[in-house]
């Protein structure tokens, strides 16, 4: 993919290839009422998950984080050819970290136009319920605008 | 692609910060606006016969006032040529909000990240999250805290 120029429009998807991410990911592809010039799709190995396995001692450190990252790639790929999003139109990146501070830094490295997300995530347990979901977090520092997208039905699109 | 778009406001400065975003959108998508204010009814503290006549009054005057602040903005948008719609309702917010949505079938949302509720809030915009949570169709979410 050749780097921007200035003036396309320029968008970036935050999964956590929960099926609401996925619908997420979809309506990247027209967005706003236009085709994006550019689409990033970020997933993000959460830090916490991390240390959890690393100190459940099932491996060494270097072997849990090459492993999850291996695993994770190989998710994300399947994850966009599930929506038909060919290698070439998208700029897709696994990273670890904080999930919504990693967005964050995303969203202004790339200087996009809009993030993508969906509403709920994977996450239905307790933390999330009462700490807010990844979105929220984004939503609560990022200054660019924010399209947040429910899981539903397939409505009259475009 | 947006056909209908619902706005909630809710009488800040802040919450209008969307509007430009709205004014752009409505414009290129040639699409519906409905402005919806969830006034907030004044708190009934004392009871009886008299004090019943006034609070209806109050109450009457806060749906007033939020109708005559939306007709405002109304105007202006009326003027650049969208179509426009002005809805005050009084209940629970995010309730409010997520049946417009449906009532009135919109196709999206648009809200700020941050509304009236400010400096006194432990979390941020409760509104907005308490709407993210039980949307079943797209919200764009701007930020309004802070510089732009």
């Amino acid at each position: 993919m050749s780097p921007p120029t200035g003036e396309e429009y320029k968008v970036l998807v935050a999964v956590d290839f929960s099926p609401c991410s996925a619908h997420a990911l979809k309506s990247a592809k027209r967005i706003m009422g236009r085709k994006p010039d550019y689409i990033y799709v970020l997933y993000v190995i959460d830090n916490d998950f991390v240390e959890k396995c690393i100190s459940s001692g099932i491996a060494s450190a270097p072997q849990i984080k090459k492993t999850l990252f291996v695993e994770a790639r190989e998710r994300l790929k399947q994850f966009l050819q599930d929506q038909n999003l060919a290698n070439s139109e998208i700029e897709a990146e696994v990273t670890k970290g904080t999930p919504f501070l990693e967005i964050n830094k995303k969203a202004i490295e790339k200087d996009v136009d809009i993030v993508i997300m969906g509403t709920h995530g994977t996450s239905g347990d307790m933390k999330t319920i009462f700490f807010g979901s990844t979105t929220e977090r984004v939503l609560r520092f990022i200054k660019k605008p924010v399209l947040c997208v429910p899981i539903e039905e397939d409505r009259k699109d475009d | 692609m947006y056909k209908k778009i619902l706005v909630p406001l809710d009488g800040s400065h802040r919450s209008e910060k969307i509007l430009p975003h709205v004014e752009e959108l409505a414009e290129s998508h040639g699409s519906k606006v409905v402005f919806l204010r969830v006034a907030r009814y004044p708190q009934l503290v004392a009871y009886n016969g008299m004090e019943m006549g006034t609070y209806q009054k109050n109450c009457e005057e806060v749906i007033e006032s939020a109708r005559s602040q939306l007709d405002l903005i109304a105007g202006e948008f009326r003027e650049k040529g969208i179509d426009v719609e002005v809805i005050v309702t009084a209940g629970p917010i995010v309730r409010e909000i997520v049946d417009m949505a449906v009532r009135k079938d919109v196709d999206l949302i648009t809200m700020s990240s941050h509304g009236r509720s400010g400096i006194g809030r432990v979390f941020y915009g409760s509104v907005a999250a308490g709407v993210l949570h039980q949307i079943d169709r797209p919200i764009l979410m701007i930020r309004s805290l802070g510089s732009n």
